[in-house]
């Protein structure tokens, strides 16, 4: 093999900098004598390095927000649909139709017809997984903590239930846009899984719960405030959960 | 992420953080799979049974090594799987042309070679380098693709592709001399 040729198998290795350092030499004594070899180096180098310049040009691409939430929704891989023994009325899932009005923005969200239902929750759904991809490991929030943010955001006078339940663990809230404006959302963790309670003023549904996005989203509403409960749990545990975070309005 | 991913939850405080993480590679998991199949609905379809597949056997993931690399490997296989599935009774000459192409040295015929900065200022690049990247045959814009976009080793590449380390190397360096080659009229006239 002449030495042009065993270096040329070199060439890539040296320009991306995974050649050990005696081989690296070897390469360097050759390319001060060697016209050919050292104009074929720097073609590659030039290269190279353009597409490391350029890489932003090539990741301007997103991944579609419907995407982003179907893959969330494959987490946990969760049983579904247990029959339901509580007072919970259990709707088919719209999961094609949800995803399409996802981001599309301009719901009504005071329009308390069975399908805005579906469409809140699949929008809630879509920011549970984002609120918990992206500020769940920020916050820590104490119950007292939450219940402040509450009354100073919304002027609520809210009793979040102390609990009781060693598995489930508060996490925090923010306050969240939907349809417009804004919504209280208090994030939880039961047995390690994402668990998010919303809160929303002035509206009312009927008690509801269903799936959607590979989320089980439970709907009722106390007073003039409506609550949705999502998580990945199955419909008798997501039932369960929303009769014990079910908070206390003044 | 910190703090509350190794928060005392055990086994499911790990596998949520260990989802989060996971999805955290959507988006570099879908610019790729668009580079591998070209179609929108084919990408998005292809990342979605990456996922599924990644969560249901994330037990065999390793911890402490290179998720993202664990993900695109699954990415990989996945759509090995398909093109395989598609193409059974068809005769698929191309990786064989491929390697035959990457023995063969391309020495450029002297001249000047354009400057990176030289190339970097010119405007007409843009369009230019994403189409030379687009026509670049499969197994070449691959590797490119996941070296010098993604920035994996050659290791975590050859993992992915199922093929050996020098493999990746001479690919790499055959689809780069071809961009070369496409780009290089691009230096201003004067150099
Ligand atoms: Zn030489
Ligand atoms: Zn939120």
């Amino acid at each position: 093999m002449s030495d042009c040729q065993s270096i040329d198998l070199l060439v890539t290795p040296f320009i991306d900098g995974e050649l050990p350092a005696q081989d690296r030499e070897r390469v360097e004594r050759h390319l001060r004598v060697c016209a050919p070899c050292h104009s074929r180096v720097d073609a590659e180098r030039t290269v190279r390095t353009l597409m490391k310049g350029r890489q932003s040009l090539f990741k301007g691409e997103s991944a579609p927000v419907a995407l982003r939430v179907k893959c969330a929704g494959h987490c946990g891989m969760a049983a579904a649909g247990h029959a339901l023994k509580s007072r919970w009325r259990r709707v088919m899932p719209l999961a094609a139709a949800a995803v399409i009005v996802l981001g599309a923005g301009g719901v009504l969200l005071y329009q308390a017809t069975s399908r805005s239902a579906r469409v809140m929750a699949a929008e809630l759904a879509a920011d549970h997984v984002t609120c918990f991809a992206i500020h769940a490991s920020r916050i820590e929030q104490s119950a007292d903590a939450v219940e402040a943010a509450m009354m100073a955001t919304f002027g609520w006078t809210v009793d979040l239930p102390e609990g009781g339940d060693d598995e489930l663990e508060l996490i925090g809230s923010r306050p969240c846009l939907y349809g417009g404006g804004r919504i209280a959302h208090i994030m939880y963790r039961h047995r390690g899984e994402p668990m998010s309670l919303f809160m929303l003023p002035k509206a009312s549904y009927d008690r509801e719960m269903f799936e959607t996005l590979g989320h089980e989203c439970a709907i009722w509403s106390s007073g003039d405030r409506t609550c949705v409960l999502v998580s990945r749990e199955a419909p008798a545990e997501v039932a369960r959960l929303a009769a014990q975070v079910q908070p206390t309005f003044h | 992420m910190g703090a509350r991913l190794a928060s005392p939850h055990g086994q499911s405080g790990g596998k949520a953080a260990f989802e989060a993480e996971a999805l955290s590679s959507v988006d570099s998991l879908y610019r790729t799979a668009l580079r591998l199949t070209r179609v929108p609905a084919d990408a998005e379809d292809l990342v979605q049974d990456t996922y599924l597949k990644a969560f249901r056997a994330a037990d065999s993931f390793e911890p402490g090594t290179n998720l993202r690399a664990w993900l695109f490997t699954i990415l990989h296989n996945t759509a090995r799987n398909r093109i395989r599935d598609r193409a059974r009774d068809t005769v698929t000459v191309d990786s064989e042309t491929v390697e035959q192409a990457a023995e063969q040295p391309s020495f450029s015929n002297g001249g000047p070679v354009p400057t990176p900065e030289t190339l970097l200022l010119n405007e007409a690049l843009t369009p230019e380098l994403q189409s030379a990247v687009d026509h670049l045959p499969d197994a070449f814009r691959q590797v490119v693709w996941l070296r010098d976009v993604e920035e994996f080793s050659y290791a975590e590449i050859a993992a992915m592709l199922g093929i050996p380390v020098g493999t990746v190397m001479s690919r790499i360096s055959r689809g780069r001399r071809l961009l070369f080659e496409r780009l290089k009229h691009l230096q201003p006239a004067h150099v």
